[in-house]
């Protein structure tokens, strides 16, 4: 559904918790624009967003919203993404905060944890996919999580796995079905050139220099 | 009569206390069942994540995952805004409320030693968001979002709550939210099932550290 909002999304020059909003965009050939914050415009910018945090979303120049998967959700909403019903955005819902679970374990290792950290976590990783793999491994196409179509946790999966596979590229060998899921999903065409841009390339995963 | 809503979880206030306290003050019935330590395990495979807690919808529609529990049962029941720019303002509070109520989590599930310093260091941050929020609202519409009762508060109400049981001093430097804490324990309802035995003699987490 075509939305005829204007949106401004406000983030760091990393993929972090910005890059699925904007896959999100590209993906649904959204029209938006990005507000790049460096350290030296963060300390103006700051006061003015609703938690003092990264990213915002600035719907119609007025209403700015705050938390990246809330952001995400809302997008979601709007374009279709959510199901058709209460009880089919909660289980797309659920499946997202399962992810969270995940990055959030990710994150919080290459945050506070990296050098004792990193091989655990890399062992733990397969576990931690299983109910992705057998979800994906009970159906036929492999190219959506839930619903037989593309749904909101479709983007979020993917770019987590983005990140895990730029921690180790062979993280979802034991995995097939969610690696033909990645590869089929990094096929998309907007998907595929947005990630390919210089400036998304450079862009690191996290604020570290560990990823 | 079969209840519509069935809530699973183990023994504890832990992730499930939020959905309860809403329930409760709503008026909505619902089946509680519990499992213990030692008839989980095999339990287990019966539920999408191998998690609790779950909701059941109509005997057989299963949902994971405590935030989208608690988002699905607010859309169900006007506390999650009417449109969907509400919905996302309702909902970054309750990612935000959300995220103070896990690090709690984590510091009485991950490593209490060495993390409960640095997240009582950061509380006062953490607390001046929700302080300054409420303290902007009219006297008589003290809530989070949309200047009306919505999920957000009845999270900000379950954080308080573990707060203060860490640490009764925790809200003894943000006055608004005292005053908001004691205000929505007084609400009539959920008064009364916070008086019940059975909230009262459940232990609050798994953990020795926050009974």
């Amino acid at each position: 559904a075509m939305s005829s909002n204007t949106y401004e999304l406000t983030y760091f020059p990393v993929k972090g918790l910005g890059n699925m909003i904007r896959l999100i965009l590209e993906d649904q050939s959204i029209e938006y624009k990005f507000n790049l914050i460096t350290k030296d415009t963060w300390a103006e910018v700051k006061p003015t967003t609703p938690f003092g945090q990264l990213p915002v979303l600035t719907i119609n120049g007025e209403t700015k919203i705050s938390q990246s998967h809330t952001i995400a959700r809302y997008l979601g909403r709007e374009h279709g993404l959510m199901g058709s019903n209460n009880i089919e955005q909660a289980q797309i819902e659920m499946w997202i905060d399962q992810t969270i679970d995940i990055r959030m374990k990710f994150l919080r290792m290459i945050y506070e944890n990296y050098e004792t950290g990193k091989q655990p976590f890399l062992e733990s990783v397969p576990a931690l996919l299983e109910p992705f793999e057998k979800q994906l491994a009970s159906q036929e196409d492999k190219t959506h999580l839930l619903l037989g179509k593309i749904t909101l946790v479709d983007y979020i999966f993917f770019d987590l796995l983005l990140a895990l596979v730029a921690l180790s590229p062979n993280c979802t060998d034991s995995l097939p079905s969610v690696k033909a899921f990645y590869e089929a999903f990094g096929g998309r065409e907007k998907i595929a050139a947005f990630l390919n841009r210089d400036d998304i390339k450079e862009a690191k995963f996290t604020g570290t220099d560990h990823l | 009569m079969s209840q519509k809503y069935e809530l699973t979880y183990l023994p504890a206030k832990g992730k499930a206390n939020l959905i309860r306290l809403m329930l409760a003050d709503q008026g909505i019935p619902y089946k509680y069942t519990e499992y213990d330590r030692a008839n989980w395990p095999a339990a287990k495979p019966n539920y999408p994540f191998k998690q609790l807690p779950v909701l059941t919808v109509d005997g057989s529609i299963q949902i994971a995952q405590s935030h989208s529990i608690a988002r699905y049962l607010a859309r169900e029941h006007g506390l999650m805004g009417s449109n969907s720019i509400e919905q996302a303002q309702v909902d970054m509070w309750l990612d935000q409320t959300l995220d103070l109520r896990n690090r709690l989590l984590n510091v009485v599930h991950i490593d209490f030693e060495k993390l409960l310093q640095p997240f009582l260091n950061s509380l006062p941050d953490m607390l001046e968001i929700f302080e300054t929020r409420l303290a902007a609202q009219p006297a008589s519409a003290k809530h989070l979002a949309l200047g009306k009762l919505t999920i957000a508060d009845y999270a900000l109400f379950d954080v308080l709550y573990y707060l203060q049981l860490l640490r009764p001093e925790s809200l003894d430097n943000t006055p608004v939210l005292k005053a908001f804490y004691t205000e929505f324990a007084a609400r009539p309802k959920l008064r009364a099932y916070m008086e019940t035995d059975e909230f009262k003699c459940l232990r609050a987490t798994g953990s020795p550290h926050l009974q």
